[in-house]
């Protein structure tokens, strides 16, 4: 996506097909899972690279049913407590466990994007109905996401329309709407926002439910984004999703998510995800399957393109060498780190790219790539490391730990001096444990790491 | 690696032996040997009758019955322990127990001396020779642990007044008798090794100190010890503690008294006896009334003469309290008992207390309508029939006397009515469900209840907190109870009628458990425990659920427990017991 190197939209796009010029293996597989579900085991690695691309991403898309139901009862118990905090605890552990990791990463990419934080909802209930709101439809239809975070609660709080009166319509959820939800800058009016404000007037809380108080309501005609009526109901978000904006915006905003970083995507690039996404009556899912399966994601343009979230740093490690931890304490760590779940920075949600790393996060991220697998309660597959290491990556040496280990966790592979360097700490003397915990920390200190 | 884990697990008893010419005939007691500066005693007598106690114990066979028992007994580590300990009882060709019994026969002491500021432990043999054998064994485990690892010699050696003494770091061993003696000190060492060599000096067990602590520990006790508390104000340790002073107004009202009598007691004994049927732990120090300043008169009574009022007993009963405390008195008192920041904030909370008591002043006229014996309950609630809050928490009340209970009866419920209705104002503001008040009045008894109201289409089983809480007060008599749910003032309302249960003598504080109800407690949140135990341990649900079952099923193993604080005529004792259950006949509910 280089500016000296055009990208033909419709090579990009197409399906990749293995070749033995681009033959489908463990590194393409890992790729995969880093950017669709926050990484893969050895074990994961093996039988996708034996099914082939199309069929892992078909996986990857379908929603496992029997894991919601107990995914919602774990959260119920938390709940009762009332905690946010621990409301986020909750997500790290399913983010560790799901079997559907591209709908836990996708739940988070809409958490940035309909950002909301718990620091002034306050309300762990409202916070887990909006959770749930986003994971129902984070790879379903993005129109009736729209629709739903619309009347959701904990967003009504977040952007002080708990109440709206004709008489003072508020402005703050209809400037989002468009500004950071549907169409981005420069495709709306101050105007847009005063009309468009005027249609959500009696749209409001009581007792933390949604209610439309029609007394409150503005019945007169609108002017909106070139379109004038009453607007009943909530008729003017399908007139803003019908804007020609609305698409390119979700799509551009979905390539830099799963594909890159930089540059922006250009408009001709863009435009198929965003045709589909029209064709589609907004089926987020299928435009997450087209750019999962396309050419360019398999694709330098792609590949270690992207600089990972702290989501992706910690949980992408744990779960590559299969590991259960203290999820209330990496919850906590994950705010350290700028990426605190339920407690996004401001209603824009999280910058990303290069935002994740200054002097101080990429110490932080070291730091907590070493605590978290020397932290006792850290288990890997249910045991310590050594045993992880031998028995189920059948890992002795320094030389096979640091190659199995890079291959898991590193987007690109590293020169043959590191490579050295590596063994030399996987081999000094000392117990297994922790000289197999300094290489992953060492590598947890590499810039190599901090790019996926 | 196995001898360097061995080392590393006897690390502080690096102890290697001398075989010493001079063998006494008859053992010496531990105190027999220490010089009297030691400020710090602690003895068990019998220590190889202790642990087959202790392996025999029905607890511990109790214990090794559950899963979670059995599956940390084949973790790495315990294996490892269990490696260790083999080698070393291969080495020295007896089973551990039996090692005990013949290697510390005459008991186990461990003492700090004050002047050379140096710990000492004395364990004393049936004979002289097996000490001799013991650590003639560990020092080869030591010099082959060393020589295979490539390490230097670990032991040095030399000679004091004919005695062996060996040095392994900071510590250092000899053999006097049938005692083996290790220190960190050297200079305690040699002052040991001098009286014992010159038998000269007086001993620790002629000092007066000594033999006080020995006549005030509780006999028989599994371990007993004591604390030269005058040694240790002078030394300038612990000074806190030592201050007379909480300035705190709830630690004041929990161990003020205490605090009393550690600023100038001489001494604190401990006498810890363990039995198949209890394990007691009691503390004492001696006590003079005189002590006690006139702001201290509230926790002990005038005169000293304060009692705590019989425990109330209440169905499901998880905690019963009772105790003497002249809350007014101490309000009163704020200004000797605390310092300037503690008394503004009581200043404060009196002013806005006063609010809610119509202008009554909170420390004359409302703590003084109130007599000075309190009884507190904890009791767990069922919610078998109505509404579930999803955590389930228990409820408490307070039972008073009052002093002029027709006069201030009215006050006491127009201020409950008024918090109720400030409760509701504030609650609706907060979205927070609304109290109902309610009344019922039989005879001489009446009660004043608030309910929240569950909202229409509220998920019946899974309510918020706050349906723990039927803020309720309750009058019957001159007796004043103030519950947080309406079903338990009732209970209460109609038990506080009844007096003369389980009147400890003297006892200024009495605090009795029910460890089956605390386990039904946890038992009805087992839900949000395992939740918990899987976020903090990173555990599956199947192994959160089988942590928190073998926590339950380990408390079990206790009955109840007590804690009491007695003022006797020239002791204070404060007593700690829990009482276990008997294997074929487990406390449940």
């Amino acid at each position: 996506m280089t500016e000296s190197r055009p990208i033909d939209p419709q090579w990009a796009w197409a399906e990749y097909q293995p070749s033995d010029e681009r033959p489908w293996n463990r590194r393409l597989a890992a790729h995969l899972f880093r950017r669709a579900g926050f990484g893969a085991s050895w074990e994961m690695l093996a039988e996708a690279v034996a099914r082939g691309p199309a069929e892992v991403v078909t996986d990857l898309l379908e929603p496992v049913d029997a894991q919601q139901a107990a995914q919602d009862a774990f959260a119920e118990a938390i709940l009762a407590g009332g905690d946010p905090r621990q409301l986020a605890a909750w997500w790290v552990y399913v983010m560790l466990q799901t079997p559907t990791p591209l709908l836990e990463n996708m739940t988070l990419f809409w958490h940035g994007h309909f950002a909301t934080s718990a620091e002034k909802v306050t309300d762990a209930r409202a916070m887990y109905a909006q959770n749930a709101l986003l994971r129902e439809h984070a790879l379903g239809s993005f129109r009736l996401l729209v629709h739903g975070i619309s009347r959701d609660p904990a967003m009504l709080i977040y952007l002080d329309s708990a109440t709206n009166r004709k008489a003072h319509p508020n402005e703050n959820f209809a400037r989002e709407l468009m500004e950071l939800f549907c169409l981005g800058e420069g495709n709306y009016s101050e105007r847009d926002v005063k009309e468009l404000a005027r249609c959500f007037t009696g749209w409001e809380l009581r007792r933390d439910r949604f209610r439309f108080n029609r007394y409150q309501h503005d019945n007169g005609d609108k002017t909106v984004l070139g379109k004038t009526g009453p607007f009943p109901e909530s008729d003017v978000i399908d007139h803003v999703l019908a804007q020609p904006a609305a698409p390119e915006f979700i799509a551009r905003k979905l390539i830099r998510f799963l594909v890159a970083d930089e540059p922006v995507p250009p408009d001709e690039l863009v435009a198929p995800i965003a045709g589909q996404l029209r064709a589609s009556n907004w089926d987020v899912g299928q435009a997450i399957g087209t750019i999962l399966r396309s050419n360019l994601f398999f694709s330098p343009y792609a590949i270690a393109r992207k600089v990972r979230s702290p989501v992706d740093v910690t949980v992408g490690l744990l779960r590559s060498l299969e590991a259960t931890t203290d999820a209330a304490r990496l919850a906590s760590e994950l705010g350290d780190l700028g990426q605190g779940l339920f407690y996004p920075p401001n209603v824009k949600g999280w910058d990303g790219g290069r935002t994740w790393i200054n002097s101080s996060t990429l110490l932080g991220r070291a730091n907590a790539v070493g605590r978290l697998i020397r932290d006792p309660k850290t288990r890997f597959r249910g045991g310590d490391l050594a045993t992880y290491f031998t028995e189920h990556l059948g890992a002795e040496t320094g030389e096979q730990v640091v190659d199995v280990l890079t291959q898991l966790t590193l987007a690109v592979p590293v020169s043959e001096p590191l490579r050295d360097q590596l063994i030399e700490v996987a081999e000094r003397p000392g117990p297994r444990n922790e000289r197999l915990a300094a290489v992953v920390h060492a590598l947890g200190t590499l810039p190599e790491f901090q790019i996926g | 690696m196995l001898v360097a884990r061995i080392v590393a697990t006897v690390g502080p008893l690096l102890v290697v032996i001398s075989s010493c010419s001079l063998h006494a005939a008859e053992p010496r007691s531990a105190a027999d040997l220490l010089p009297p500066t030691v400020v710090a005693f602690a003895e068990m007598a019998e220590p190889a009758k202790f642990v087959d106690l202790v392996l025999n114990h029905p607890v511990r066979q109790q214990l090794d019955a559950l899963e979670g028992i059995q599956q940390a007994y084949d973790s790495p580590q315990f294996l490892q322990l269990k490696a260790i300990v083999s080698v070393i009882e291969a080495q020295l060709g007896k089973p551990w127990p039996a090692l005990i019994k013949s290697a510390a026969a005459g008991g186990v002491a461990v003492a700090v001396d004050a002047p050379s500021q140096g710990a000492v432990v004395v364990i004393t043999a049936e004979d002289h020779e097996t000490p001799a054998d013991m650590l003639e064994s560990l020092t080869n485990l030591l010099r082959a642990d060393a020589a295979a690892n490539g390490k230097p010699e670990p032991i040095e050696t030399r000679d004091y007044r004919g005695l062996t003494v060996y040095r392994v770091g900071e510590a250092r061993v000899a053999v006097l008798g049938h005692s083996l003696i290790a220190t960190n000190k050297a200079e305690l060492g040699q002052r040991i090794v001098d009286m014992h060599l010159d038998a000269s000096g007086e001993t620790l067990s002629q000092s007066d100190l000594y033999r006080r602590a020995r006549r005030q520990a509780a006999e028989p006790a599994s371990v007993w010890g004591y604390v030269d508390t005058e040694a240790l104000r002078q030394a300038g340790v612990a000074k806190e503690l030592f201050a007379g002073r909480a300035e705190n107004p709830v630690l004041e009202v929990l161990v003020g008294g205490i605090l009393t009598t550690l600023a100038k007691t001489p001494l604190v004994t401990i006498s810890v006896t363990l039995t198949e049927a209890e394990l007691k732990v009691d503390l004492g120090a001696p006590h003079d009334p005189a002590w006690v300043g006139e702001e201290r008169a509230y926790y002990y009574g005038p005169d000293g003469q304060g009692s705590a009022p019989p425990l109330l007993h209440v169905k499901d009963e998880l905690l019963a309290v009772s105790s003497y405390r002249n809350l007014s008195e101490m309000w009163l008192r704020a200004g000797d008992l605390f310092d300037e920041a503690t008394n503004d904030q009581l200043a404060q909370a009196e002013s806005n207390l006063a609010t809610l008591f119509s202008g009554k002043d909170f420390g004359e006229e409302v703590l003084g309508a109130i007599g000075p014996e309190l009884q507190f309950v904890v009791a767990r609630q069922s919610f078998d029939d109505g509404p579930r809050p999803a955590i389930q928490l228990p409820s408490f009340a307070l039972a008073v006397r009052l002093i002029d209970a027709e006069t201030i009866r009215p006050e006491f419920r127009r201020t409950f009515q008024s918090l109720i209705g400030f409760l509701n104002v504030v609650g609706a503001m907060n979205g927070q469900p609304q109290l109902d008040l309610d009344m019922e009045k039989s005879a001489d008894r009446q009660l004043i209840t608030a309910t929240y109201v569950a909202e229409e289409g509220a998920n019946m089983d899974r309510l918020p907190i706050n349906f723990n809480f039927s803020p309720s007060i309750g009058f019957a008599g001159d007796r004043l109870i103030v519950s947080s749910t309406k079903e338990l003032a009732k209970e209460l309302v109609d038990l506080v009628a009844i007096e003369g249960q389980e009147v400890p003598p003297r006892s200024n504080t009495w605090i009795q458990a029910d460890l089956a109800s605390l386990r039904q407690i946890l038992d009805d949140n087992r839900g949000q425990l395992v939740a918990q135990n899987m976020l903090s341990e990173g555990h599956t649900k199947e192994e959160a659920e089988q942590e928190i079952g073998t926590l339950l099923d380990i408390l079990r193993a206790g009955r109840d427990a007590s804690v009491r604080l007695t003022p006797g005529d020239d002791v204070l004792h404060l007593t700690f017991e829990l009482n276990f259950s008997r294997p074929e006949n487990p406390k449940t509910r």
